[in-house]
C-alpha cells in the first residue's frame, strides 16, 4: 500500500495557485502576495516541490535592465497530477472544524 | 570508502606537517579568511552596493546556501533566486518583510540530520586520533600542532565531499561548520583529559609540551581548556569548510555543462 503524505494547507494553496496558472510561469513573490503567505512559508515549499520534480523552475530570459533575472515556477506534469489529487481531496473533505474551515477557503482563494 | 578515508587522513597528515613547517601562523590564519570574504563578495556583492537593511539581511543569508538539485537534475540557486526577487520589490516595508521570510527559508535546511551525524562521526574520529597521538607522545611536543592543523584539512575534505556529492554549497558549508564545532568539543574533552595526564606524568603543558608548574592537575586542565585557546582553534578552522564546499560545488559544476551554462548566464 502506497504511503500518502498529507499536504499542508499552505502546500495545497501553492500547488493550486500554480495549477490555476498552468499556462505560464509564476514569480515567488507574486505567490506570496496572492496567497497572503510569507516568503519563509512559500519558498521552502517551492524548494521541496522542485526537489520532488513537481515544480519546474526557470530564470527570466529578458529581464528589464538594471534588475537581475527573476526565478519562475510552474507545475510539472507530476505537479499537475498532484494538483488534481489535491483538488479532489479538498472537494471531498467533510466540513470538520479543522479541515472544513480552512481548505476550501484556500482553494477558493485562487 | 575506508580506503578513501585512509587516503584523506594520510593527505591530511602530510599537508599538516608541511603547513606547520613552511607557513607562518598569521598567514595560515588570515589567508583563508580573506579568500572566503573574497568569494562571498564576488558571489553577491559584485556590481552594486547594498541598498538597505533588507538587502543586507538577505545577502548574508543568501551567501551561505547554494544550489539544490531538483529531481530532474537541474540546479536551482535559491540564494540568487531570492536575491533577484527582492530586487523586484520597491516598497521598503515589503522588502524587509520579504527579506525576513526569505532568510528563514534559506536557513531552514532539509539535511540537518545527515549533517549532524557526519559532524559527530568526524568529531569522534578526530578525538580518537588525538587521544592516540597524545598517549603515544606524552611529555613531548604537545598536541597543539595536531589539534590546530589537522582539522582544517579534514574540514576542507568534508566540505568538499558534501558539496560535491549533493551539488549543494549549503550542505557542504553547514556540515563543515557543524563539524568544526563538534571537533572543537572533542578537542576540549581530549585536552581536558590529557592535560591532567601530561601534568601528572611530565609536568608539561598538553598544548605545547613546555614545562609548567600549575601546582595541581586541575589547574593544568583549566589552562588547557582555556576559552582563548579553543577560540583560536575555531578561528583557524572555520574558513576551511567554506573553501572546501566552494571547491566541491565548482568541481561538480565543471563536469556538468548545463549547470556551468546556468552559472555563466547569471554572472
Amino acid at each position: 500500500m502506497r504511503r500518502v503524505r498529507k499536504s499542508s494547507p499552505q502546500t495545497i494553496a501553492i500547488v493550486l495557485a500554480l495549477a490555476d496558472n498552468s499556462a505560464g510561469w509564476c514569480h515567488g513573490y507574486d505567490l506570496c502576495r496572492r496567497l497572503d503567505l510569507k516568503a519563509g512559508t512559500v519558498y521552502p515549499i517551492l524548494m521541496r516541490l522542485a526537489e520532488r520534480g513537481q515544480v519546474e523552475t526557470a530564470w527570466e530570459t529578458n529581464p528589464p535592465s538594471g534588475r537581475p533575472a527573476r526565478h519562475l515556477y510552474r507545475l510539472s506534469k507530476a505537479g499537475v497530477e498532484l494538483a488534481e489529487e489535491l483538488r479532489q481531496s479538498v472537494a471531498g473533505v467533510p466540513r470538520t472544524r479543522s479541515a472544513g474551515s480552512q481548505r476550501p477557503e484556500l482553494g477558493q482563494a485562487m | 570508502m575506508p580506503v578513501r578515508l585512509v587516503g584523506w587522513v594520510a593527505v591530511a597528515l602530510a599537508v599538516a606537517v608541511v603547513l606547520e613547517l613552511v607557513v607562518p601562523p598569521l598567514v595560515f590564519l588570515t589567508v583563508p579568511i580573506a579568500v572566503v570574504a573574497r568569494i562571498l563578495v564576488a558571489r553577491y556583492g559584485k556590481g552594486h552596493q547594498v541598498r538597505d537593511v533588507a538587502e543586507m539581511l538577505l545577502s548574508g543569508a543568501a551567501a551561505l546556501p547554494g544550489d539544490r538539485t531538483s529531481s530532474n537534475g537541474a540546479q536551482v540557486d535559491w540564494g540568487a533566486a531570492l536575491y533577484a526577487e527582492l530586487a523586484s520589490i520597491s516598497d521598503p516595508r515589503e522588502r524587509r518583510r520579504f527579506a525576513l521570510g526569505a532568510t528563514v527559508a534559506m536557513l531552514g535546511t532539509p539535511r540537518r540530520l545527515r549533517s549532524g551525524l557526519l559532524a559527530a562521526g568526524m568529531a569522534v574520529a578526530f578525538a580518537a586520533v588525538l587521544l592516540g597521538f597524545s598517549r603515544a607522545t606524552v611529555g613531548h611536543d604537545g598536541l597543539g600542532s595536531v589539534s590546530v592543523l589537522l582539522p582544517p584539512v579534514m574540514l576542507f575534505a568534508i566540505g568538499f565531499l558534501c558539496a560535491w556529492s549533493t551539488r549543494s554549497l549549503q550542505f557542504g558549508v553547514e556540515t563543515g561548520v557543524l563539524a568544526a564545532v563538534t571537533i572543537l568539543v572533542a578537542v576540549a574533552v581530549v585536552f581536558g583529559i590529557e592535560a591532567a595526564h601530561w601534568y601528572d606524568v611530565a609536568h608539561v603543558s598538553v598544548f605545547d609540551g613546555e614545562y609548567v608548574d600549575f601546582g595541581t592537575s586541575r589547574a593544568a586542565v583549566l589552562d588547557a581548556m582555556h576559552p582563548v585557546i579553543l577560540l583560536v582553534h575555531l578561528l583557524f578552522w572555520l574558513p576551511w569548510p567554506v573553501l572546501g564546499a566552494v571547491a566541491g560545488v565548482r568541481a561538480r559544476r565543471r563536469g556538468d555543462p548545463s549547470a556551468a551554462a546556468n552559472l555563466q548566464s547569471m554572472a
